[in-house]
């Protein structure tokens, strides 16, 4: 058998917006605006570079809910891109941008192929011989049930057998499932190399026979999409030796860092503390700009000044300022003060003066954290409020408490008084 | 705490007070208005938390009656040790010392422990107050007191749970407010809603691109189609267009064509020949016309000259004639000053003579140039003249002395004989030492006060011996009655005792037992009672001898002491008739002399005192005046000397100014003055005859100039031979002279004028001539060239050779259009071929028909253009579309920033909420210690009205319960009650501080005036409780306040302040 190679990549979710980022201007909101299209380009980059004989790409490819054609267009030029190289494209829809979605009626070249709702398998001839035969299948409608997808399986005479599908494996609390499938049933049908989307994570299931795996997205969009982004860059020997090597493609990157306090004793110190963290993550970024969330922890003497309101603000205001004159920008997203105060809490609840009864009543409150879905109705139960807000489920309740506690400690008792 | 003593130094109205032994409990002082109460009061403040300081502007209360300004209270601790505190006014809101109970003193610190670290405003309002004070609430400001009344115990320490909640509220106001604008969240998401909707729209045209597409290709082919249609027109109609512009110069093509035909034919002729002809003609006429005009103005110029006369003999004198005419006015002003000068001058001659008689009868004008006027010569003066005066003076002055010594002499004289009368009148005295009679009567006056001191010894022997003896006389009266009392004896009770034993004995013995014990018994207490009297009767004996016993012995030791004492006043006795004898002798007295022979002996010393005094001043005097008599006469004979030198000093100097006056020359009459006077007269008028002298010569110079002017102007008329001039009256002559130079210089310029324009006109005819037959010429060689022999046969042929000309221009310019239109060659040809196929007229309909068509092609064209291009850019747009990334980044970024605003309006709600259900329960679990107390105090005073107080947790505001379970607030109480309740908050404070740090005094100043007089009765009786632990100084201006204490318990310490005083009643 030939060898070969070829690009598998999943989760583009092209021009989809990143979260969690206020005030975003400038030059910074142009790079991200352009982040994801960005990311697609470094993977067509990638595959010219290695001059891979055909493209993967495991579904969620845009948004469909979002209508970018500018997404759907500039996905195009890319495979364009690439079939004028000889490079051919193979690409099967997910439950962001399933075929029932919008999609716009663009001219595709010879070279793209793009799977229908039912399970097709297209051979891939290498020099002549026929190496490869991809199966795949695309979501006609992002509401498929459980059975959708199933029937994979190896046949005809290709040595090389690759199953394209997205959908999930196992549980993952992260994800929302989909097509779900036991790594059991993937390794049943008997193909060599299983080229899955959906999970943003880059994931190897199993790493041969077959060989399992999610690439992740290609651009992290949130915090919660921390760390590098990419795709699978998979050379397969004469023998169908399946080596995946992960490839970063992302261009800008998400990182969050905890940054104690205990031992910082002005804010001069946490400033300095904070711009190192920021350098840290600038290094760690390898060249591309950086956007960080820092969550300060710990108890110390900087808790009191932190609670002051706009505090925290101007602090940010500050780090942005110079992280975005930094080379490659860092920019942060977000100072999270969870520090703790002195105060042995214990003690205090047990205490017969006015704080004791307060944190008595809270201590109450951990039981039934429902309770405080009462409290702040008004804003939850609001017309507009029930639009854009969703009421906190429990466990984010029961963080909200713990705020609370925080905050009525630090208004009762004054540092004298500590 | 206590004071147990005030003492003030000096302080306000008070100096040098002291206030001692302060009741521990209450103490009332009354005073009325501006006695003290207020000034005592700061007293104490100050004394225990210093000077206001001097930013503060309050009153030090300086000392007004005198005195360091500053004082000591004496204190006693809660553990009954004595502690002085001394401050006076200086440093640092005075230096204090604190005397402590081992002797050693201490700082601000041991009086910081002493008084419980209480601040100066917490006492200030706390613990001295006045009426004022008691009647807000607001005076309870001191933070320790806001803290007991309404945090204390409460574990918030001095956060102030209302401000807390207060904030908590407006931050949750500035997040969230349902149906609010302007909160965070409610601006967020009206944001949201509008971005969601343009969103929204975007989508809507996105949706749109496969639609646009079509639309887009089938109106490319439409604009395709018009475009090539519109391309067919617009070349027809500028062939159309062509035809037009080459139709006129078709016409006059073939018009040229046939005008040549028929045309003369004349190849050559002069270029522009009539035109040239036409100029020469001209030219002709012209320079004819010249010198015509040339030749009239040389005969008028030739006529001119012959008209004007030549002077040159006027000429030639005109220089003179102008010098005489620029010295006429020097000439009239010499004769003017003659006329002035002359009269004035003689006047003067007349004034000076006069003048010059007034010095001196035979004074000459000579006499005024030798006279010597020089300041020498008047320093002369002055010097005589001072020499005069001090010379006269010095001589007036001797003879002023010699008259008031001869005048002093004889007086001198008078007394000197009176006194010498006065002492011959006086007896002479034996002793005439003042001393030594002084010194005699001295040693009488000791000798008789020790004659008197020897009378009174003797007088107190005698009183002695007398008390000796009555003494002895008593000793041996009590001897007697000692001896008289005798003890009485115990025998008869035992006697008794036996006798009853006995008779007991008896009887048991005889008849029965029981009788025998009673006669016994009876017998026992028989001598019981024996026994009992005698004892008192012996015990009342011995003590009444004792009694004697002790007064014998003490008439013994009066008798032994008084012996002694008549011993020593026997020894005093004796050495006093020494004392006297002594200077007895010395006075010439008998060795022990009598009061009576003292006295005369004084007397007679007396009076020879009073002679001595006499005597002594009298020929004193006497001595006086005979020095005087020589020292007058002395002064006589210097008096009558001096005159003499003076007069004779006088003379000469007299003599020194008549000298003077002789070698002047002038009369020996006059005095220094009027030589200085008459010095000053000879300079003024020798400064009179120098100007008039100058005037003279002035006069002499004038005549001269008028008689040289005359002179002059008369010989130039002669020589121009000017008739009938008067020589008298120059001025009108030389007048005349300078008119007749100017007309003669007149007449002279313009022959000269004239002449020079004849020659040139005559210059200028010959120039005409020689033009005037250049221009013949010309006109002769321009016929020759035409072929023509005269003027009309060369006007002719030039108007055929024109029309010729013109004729073939015309035909080449409209065959080189047609060709710029047509093009050359077969293209000309076809082109020359459809103008003679068609007219105008054709062709202007058919461009009109095409112009149309173009018109509407091309509309048409640009619409569709315009469309596709719309619609292309929207295609553009659409495919390049960043909006809408850039629109849900901006949504993502706002419901970001939406979460955490909610997330914060949560933690404060949540917050909030706690906060109050804690206050809730606290609140209704828990009581302040200090209201507690105050509760107590408040219900006494208002006799059980009012129940409770609650001091809302974490406010600062304060209500009440009253017995019917009412809740009031502070405004609606009564004046009288709501200060009842600010004077039980302020003792709960006070109990509650000697709790938990010391008991201090408590200052209160006629607090009592608003309260009905139950309340009055339980408010004493609640400050009489309070006063069992603190005391109390209450200061009122109210005798029956002060009733109203005594009332309840009389003991109460009353002071009273008068006139910077203070005073226990």
């Amino acid at each position: 058998m030939k060898s070969f190679s070829f690009i598998h990549t999943a989760d583009l979710h092209l021009d989809s917006p990143f979260s969690g980022l206020r005030q975003v201007d400038g030059e910074i909101a142009n790079l991200l605006k352009d982040a994801t299209f960005r990311a697609f380009d470094n993977v067509v980059e990638l595959a010219l570079k290695n001059k891979v004989d055909f493209l993967l790409v495991a579904g969620d490819v845009y948004d469909a809910a979002d209508r970018s054609l500018r997404a759907q267009l500039k996905f195009a030029d890319g495979l364009k891109k690439l079939a004028v190289a000889g490079i051919r494209s193979f690409v099967c829809h997910g439950n962001h941008d399933p075929l029932d979605g919008w999609i716009a009626s663009l001219q595709w070249p010879e070279e793209v192929h793009i799977f229908g709702p039912e399970l097709e398998s297209v051979p891939v001839a290498l020099g002549g011989e026929a190496v490869v035969l991809i199966h795949g299948i695309s979501y006609p409608h992002s509401q498929i049930d459980d059975s959708f997808g199933r029937g994979f399986k190896r046949q005809g005479s290709q040595p090389f057998q690759i199953g394209l599908f997205h959908c999930s494996v196992g549980s993952d609390p992260a994800h929302e499932t989909y097509a779900p499938r036991t790594l059991r049933e993937l390794v049943a049908a008997n193909l060599d190399y299983w080229a899955l989307g959906h999970v943003h994570a880059n994931r190897v299931l199993m790493d041969r026979h077959p060989f399992v795996g999610y690439p992740g997205t290609t651009q992290g969009r949130h915090i919660r999409e921390p760390g590098p982004r990419g795709c699978l860059v998979v050379q397969v020997d004469g023998q169908g030796a399946v080596n995946a090597r992960f490839e970063p493609v992302d261009c800008v990157r998400w990182s969050s860092s905890e940054l104690p306090i205990d031992d910082l004793e002005t804010e001069g110190d946490l400033i300095e503390a904070l711009e190192r963290t920021c350098d840290e993550i600038g290094d760690e970024a390898q060249g591309r700009p950086a956007i960080v969330r820092i969550s300060l922890r710990g108890r110390g003497v900087l808790h009191s000044m932190l609670r002051r309101p706009q505090v925290v603000e101007d602090l940010t205001e500050r780090l942005r300022e110079t992280g975005l004159k930094s080379a490659p920008p860092v920019m942060v997203e977000q100072i999270q003060v969870q520090t703790n105060t002195h105060i042995p809490l214990v003690v205090r609840r047990k205490s017969a003066d006015f704080l004791g009864e307060v944190l008595r009543l809270i201590e109450n409150t951990r039981e039934r954290p429902t309770r405080l879905q009462e409290m702040i109705s008004e804003l939850y139960n609001d017309r507009r409020g029930r639009r854009f807000l969703e009421t906190p489920a429990e466990r984010e309740l029961l963080e909200l408490l713990n705020e609370v506690e925080s905050m009525c400690v630090d208004e009762l008792v004054t540092e004298e008084t500590e | 705490m206590r004071l147990t003593a005030i003492h003030i130094d000096g302080f306000g109205i008070f100096h040098d007070l002291d206030v001692v032994d302060l009741s521990p409990g209450l103490n009332v002082f009354l005073g009325d208005n501006e006695s003290g109460k207020t000034t005592l009061l700061a007293f104490i403040r100050t004394i225990l938390f210093g000077f206001p300081p001097g930013q503060r502007r309050e009153n030090l209360y300086p000392p007004l009656t005198g005195g360091r300004h500053g004082g000591r209270l004496t204190l006693l601790s809660q553990e009954g040790e004595g502690y002085v505190v001394v401050r006076h006014h200086g440093a640092k809101r005075g230096p204090v010392t604190v005397n402590l109970p081992d002797g050693n003193q201490g700082d601000e610190e041991v009086l910081r422990q002493l008084t419980g670290a209480a601040t100066e405003d917490l006492f200030r309002s706390v613990f001295a107050f006045s009426l004022t004070e008691l009647q807000s609430l607001d005076s309870l400001n001191s933070q320790a007191v806001r803290a007991a009344i309404y945090s204390a115990g409460a574990g918030v320490g001095k956060v102030s749970l209302a401000k807390v909640e207060k904030g908590l509220q407006a931050s949750i106001g500035r997040v969230f407010k349902p149906g609010g604008r302007n909160p965070i969240i409610n601006t967020l998401m009206r944001e949201l809603q509008k971005i969601n909707l343009t969103i929204s729209q975007r989508v809507a045209e996105i949706e749109r691109y496969d639609e646009l597409r079509g639309e887009l290709d089938q109106m490319a082919s439409e604009v395709d189609g018009t475009k090539s249609g519109l391309e067919l027109k617009r070349r027809r109609l500028d062939r159309v267009k062509l035809l037009e512009r080459a139709w006129e110069d078709w016409v006059s093509l073939c018009s040229s064509q046939e005008e040549l035909a028929n045309l003369t034919k004349i190849e050559v002729f002069p270029a522009d020949g009539v035109n040239r002809l036409e100029k020469l003609q001209e030219r002709n006429r012209f320079l004819n016309t010249q010198q015509g005009e040339l030749v009239y103005k040389i005969e008028q110029i030739e006529k001119d000259l012959d008209g004007l006369e030549s002077r040159p003999q006027w000429l030639a004198a005109g220089e003179q004639i102008r010098l005489l005419e620029r010295g006429l006015a020097r000439f009239s002003a010499a004769s003017k000053d003659l006329i002035e000068i002359r009269p004035r001058l003689e006047n003067e001659w007349r004034l000076l003579e006069n003048d010059l008689k007034g010095l001196g009868p035979d004074w000459q004008l000579e006499h005024l140039d030798h006279f010597d006027a020089s300041v020498s010569a008047r320093e002369e003066i002055l010097r005589c003249q001072a020499r005069l005066e001090r010379t006269r003076d010095a001589e007036r002055q001797a003879e002023r002395n010699f008259v008031r010594a001869t005048s002093g002499l004889e007086q001198a004289e008078v007394r000197e004989r009176e006194a010498e009368k006065a002492i011959s009148q006086l007896p002479e005295p034996k002793e005439k030492d003042p001393r030594v009679l002084s010194e005699r009567r001295l040693g009488m006056r000791s000798l008789r006060n020790l004659i008197q001191t020897g009378r009174d010894l003797q007088r107190g022997l005698e009183h002695l011996r007398e008390r000796q003896e009555d003494l002895k006389a008593q000793k041996d009266g009590l001897r007697q009655q000692m001896e008289g009392i005798a003890v009485a004896p115990l025998w008869p009770v035992a006697l008794v005792v036996l006798l009853s034993a006995a008779a007991g004995l008896a009887a048991g013995w005889y008849r029965d037992l029981f009788a025998g014990a009673i006669a016994a018994a009876v017998g026992l207490l028989l001598s019981i009672v024996l026994l009992w009297f005698s004892l008192g009767q012996s015990r009342r004996q011995r003590t009444q001898r004792n009694l004697l016993k002790q007064h014998f012995f003490e008439i013994g030791e009066t008798l032994e002491s008084l012996s002694g004492k008549e011993a020593r006043l026997l020894a005093e006795i004796s050495a006093n008739n020494e004392e006297i004898a002594r200077p007895a002798q010395s006075l010439g007295l008998a060795s022990r002399p009598s009061l009576q022979e003292v006295d005369q002996a004084e007397a007679g010393a007396e009076a020879e005192q009073e002679a001595l005094h006499l005597w002594q001043p009298a020929r004193q005097r006497y001595h006086v005046c005979r020095e005087e008599k020589k020292r007058c006469k002395r002064e006589l004979d210097d008096a009558e000397q001096s005159m003499g030198r003076a007069r004779k000093e006088l003379e000469e100097s007299e003599q020194q100014w008549l000298t003077w006056l002789r070698n002047a020359g002038l009369p020996e009459s006059l005095t220094p003055n009027g030589g200085l006077e008459v010095i000053e007269r000879i300079r003024s008028l020798r400064q009179q005859a120098k100007s008039m002298r100058e005037l003279e010569e002035r006069i002499q110079v004038l005549e001269k100039l008028a008689q040289d002017y005359r002179g002059e102007a008369k010989s130039i008329a002669q020589q121009l031979e000017v008739k009938g001039i008067l020589m008298e009256d120059v001025e009108p002559v030389i007048h005349g002279l300078v008119a007749e130079l100017e007309r003669a210089e007149e007449d002279e310029r313009s022959r000269d004028t004239l002449q020079r324009q004849l020659l040139e006109y005559e210059a200028e005819r010959k120039r005409h001539d020689v033009h005037l037959q250049e221009v013949e010429k010309e006109l002769q060689d321009l016929f020759t060239e035409g072929g023509a022999s005269d003027e009309a046969e060369f006007r002719q042929r030039a108007h055929n050779y024109e029309l010729r000309m013109a004729a073939q221009e015309a035909l080449q310019q409209h065959s080189r259009s047609l060709e710029n239109l047509s093009g050359r060659g077969q293209d000309q040809v076809r082109f020359q071929d459809e103008l003679r196929r068609c007219s105008p007229e054709r062709l202007q309909a058919e461009r009109g028909e095409l112009e149309q068509e173009v018109q509407e092609l091309e509309e048409k064209l640009a619409s569709l253009q315009e469309q596709f291009g719309r619609l292309d850019e929207r295609r553009e747009q659409l495919e390049s579309a960043e909006e809408l990334s850039a629109l849900r980044q901006r949504r993502n970024g706002l419901m970001a920033e939406l979460t955490d605003a909610a997330h914060r309006w949560s933690v404060l709600t949540i917050c909030r909420r706690f906060l109050q259900e804690a206050r809730q329960i606290y609140e209704k679990e828990r009581k302040q210690p200090v209201v507690r107390e105050s509760e107590h105090f408040f219900q006494s005073i208002t006799n059980g009205r009012y129940q409770t107080i609650v001091a809302p947790h974490g406010e600062e505001n304060i209500q009440i319960i009253g017995a019917n379970g009412g809740r009031y607030d502070l405004d609606i109480l009564s004046r009288g009650t709501a200060e009842q309740l600010y004077l039980s908050l302020r003792f709960g404070y006070i109990r509650e501080f000697g709790r938990r740090a010391r008991t201090l005094p408590v200052v209160m100043d006629d607090i009592l005036v608003n309260f009905d007089p139950e309340r009055v009765r339980e408010a004493i009786a609640t400050m009489l409780e309070l006063a069992a632990k603190n005391q109390i100084l209450f200061f009122t201006c109210h005798p029956e306040t002060v009733s109203l204490f005594k009332k309840h318990d009389k003991n109460i310490p009353v002071w009273e302040l008068k006139g910077g005083e203070c005073r226990k009643v």
